[in-house]
């Protein structure tokens, strides 16, 4: 399917363990416009998942294809245009810029690619996820509550076929974090785009999201 | 807001500008150094070099040694043919030829204007042909009728005036090309008559001691002024030969005891060695910029470094890697121009003050810089940049 991911025998390298439900070693195609939970019982290799979904991460085994194209031998300028083009994702560690605002981080594309950040209605998502007052505040004095919604709003202005969230509700309480929840939900299925999401609370897991086990 | 001011604004907190500092005068000492040895290398090629063609050739000037006899006698001992013939067997020896002196009196007059007495001097011509003749002027010649005789001086002519004359008497120190602008009355007198021409000097040579005229003009003056059936006497000889194996005469010199124009060999010895000093500094300059250029590198390598996270994250944003690899190489480029501009105009400043020093001692140097100065200091950091540019490239 079109800007789908396989993964074809994929297992980090070294791995002591495998649980022979895991997504690790098998064949298993990741659909576009579907969302995904990932779910890991032994609470680790999620942002493994995420970095080799990304291309940041090469320490694996097996087979990883993108749209059809085989991406194991990618070069850094071909993963850069993927995740320009396709992928937009919230990393665990957020990657923000601590001496930018709010505004310059999540307007960050525009300096660099053809992007326009005003198409985007960055002031209605920043409203709903309550961080509209902080637009002209360097990043260094956010709360990581908000750096984690700054980090949202800016994945989701652009353009994109994938959203990837790293445990991207950690440090938002319940409120905030339903909000969100629905925020991404809402723009992926807009945009008909697939969704990875990594450490997602029991309580909001719906019945159209698909399980990674890790 | 532009890619070059948010660039700016993540990774130049990353800088030290200390460090930078000591690269940048490195790399400034190092092509100022480099500059100057190719500027000056210049210099000194148009201001004693012979000209291209003579590339690895010497000219020997000999003579027989000047003894008690000839002055009892009142002549020279003149070369025989067999003596010539003897040179010319040397493998080494491309070319002999001889020089013809005047037979007649010259009588040469300068007039300052009409209020002043001007200079009256005895002079004495000599002729060569003219293939040993360094530095050919292009108004060199003579037709039979032509009014105007053109004069070669030795260089050292105007050097032995503007040292030891003119201090002397007061004079005024004169540049060669002040000299090429009077006219001389000569008036030239022989067993058979009179002629009058007028003389200008048109070049100055490095290799020839003597006050020359075209070998056509010497050969018929002669002839119409003090015909005679002698046999021409060859006095002096000049020599081309192969520099490189030069030892076969020196020793046939020695042999049959002539003598030679060694002080000039000394200068071509003088020259070598500058030539030498040149190269070594040239050598310097490109050491000193090849260490600069690796203390700029490992600057530019730590300062990426330094700023791993924000060029991991921007690749991760998707932001193109071209735009990072840019910020760096044009800011590099950037210093490095100025560095270019700065170090020629200093290289200008001083060949400038040096010109006028040197003015004043009749050596004619032209303004301005040699080009090819600034193409080495461009083509200098432009591989350094390039160096540079690949690294960054391959890093990020």
């Amino acid at each position: 399917m079109e800007d789908s991911f396989i993964l074809n025998q994929v297992k980090p390298n070294p791995i002591r363990i495998i649980n022979p439900e895991s997504v690790w070693n098998q064949q298993i195609e990741l659909e576009c416009g579907k969302f995904y939970q990932v779910i890991s019982p032994s609470g680790s290799g999620k942002s493994t998942l995420i970095g080799i979904l990304n291309g940041y991460r090469k320490d694996f085994e097996g087979e990883i294809s993108f749209n059809g194209k085989p991406l194991k031998n990618a070069g850094v300028d071909e993963w850069v245009s993927i995740r320009n083009q396709k992928i937009s994702t919230v990393y665990q560690d957020l990657k923000l810029f601590d001496e930018l605002t709010m505004q310059e981080n999540i307007g960050i594309l525009d300096s660099f690619t053809p992007h326009k950040t005003e198409e985007f209605p960055i002031g209605e998502w920043s409203s709903k996820l309550k961080i509209e007052e902080k637009m002209d505040t360097k990043a260094r004095f956010l709360s990581y509550g908000q750096k984690q919604r700054v980090a949202i709003i800016r994945a989701l202005n652009r353009n994109f076929r994938w959203l990837m969230l790293d445990e991207p509700f950690s440090h938002l309480d319940s409120e905030n974090m339903e909000a969100a929840r629905l925020l991404i939900t809402e723009e992926c299925r807009r945009r008909n785009a697939g969704l990875i999401i990594t450490g997602l609370d029991k309580r909001f897991v719906q019945n159209d999201f698909i399980s990674l086990i890790i | 807001m532009s890619s070059k001011r948010i660039l700016h604004k993540l990774l130049s907190k990353t800088q030290n500008p200390k460090q930078l500092i000591g690269g940048i005068a490195g790399t400034f000492i190092g092509v100022l150094l480099l500059s100057l040895a190719v500027q000056i290398y210049f210099e000194y090629k148009s201001l004693f070099k012979e000209p291209k063609n003579d590339f690895g050739k010497q000219y020997i000037i000999i003579n027989k040694k000047i003894s008690a006899l000839n002055t009892l006698s009142g002549g020279i001992s003149a070369f025989s043919a067999d003596d010539i013939e003897d040179i010319k067997k040397l493998p080494s020896v491309q070319n002999v030829g001889s020089f013809t002196a005047n037979r007649f009196n010259v009588l040469a007059e300068l007039s300052m204007g009409n209020y002043s007495p001007g200079i009256r001097t005895e002079l004495f011509f000599e002729a060569v042909d003219d293939r040993f003749i360094d530095n050919l002027p292009e108004d060199w010649g003579w037709k039979e009728g032509q009014e105007s005789i053109p004069l070669i001086l030795p260089a050292d002519f105007i050097n032995l005036y503007n040292f030891t004359f003119a201090p002397a008497r007061g004079l005024p120190l004169i540049s060669p090309n002040t000299i090429k602008m009077a006219r001389f009355k000569l008036r030239l007198t022989g067993g058979t008559g009179l002629k009058e021409y007028s003389g200008r000097v048109v070049g100055y040579s490095q290799r020839l001691n003597s006050v020359l005229v075209p070998k056509n003009f010497m050969d018929i003056t002669n002839n119409a002024l003090s015909p005679t059936t002698e046999k021409e006497k060859k006095g002096r000889l000049i020599v081309e030969i192969d520099q490189s194996k030069s030892g076969e005469l020196y020793k046939l010199i020695k042999e049959k005891n002539w003598e030679t124009n060694e002080s000039r060999l000394m200068t071509s010895k003088f020259a070598f060695l500058l030539e030498m000093i040149l190269v070594a500094v040239g050598i310097l300059g490109i050491v000193i910029l090849f260490l600069a250029f690796f203390s700029t590198i490992l600057y530019v390598l730590l300062s990426i470094n330094k700023a791993k996270y924000e060029i991991d994250t921007l690749l991760l944003l998707g932001v193109p890697r071209k735009h990072i690899i840019n910020w760096y190489s044009v800011n590099i480029g950037i210093i490095y121009t100025v560095i270019i501009v700065t170090s020629s105009a200093l290289v200008w400043f001083i060949k400038s003050m040096v010109a006028d020093y040197l003015g004043k001692f009749g050596f004619n140097i032209t303004a301005g810089i040699n080009p090819l100065t600034i193409i080495s200091a461009v083509a200098a950091l432009s591989v350094v940049w390039l160096i540079q540019y690949l690294s960054i490239r391959k890093l990020s």
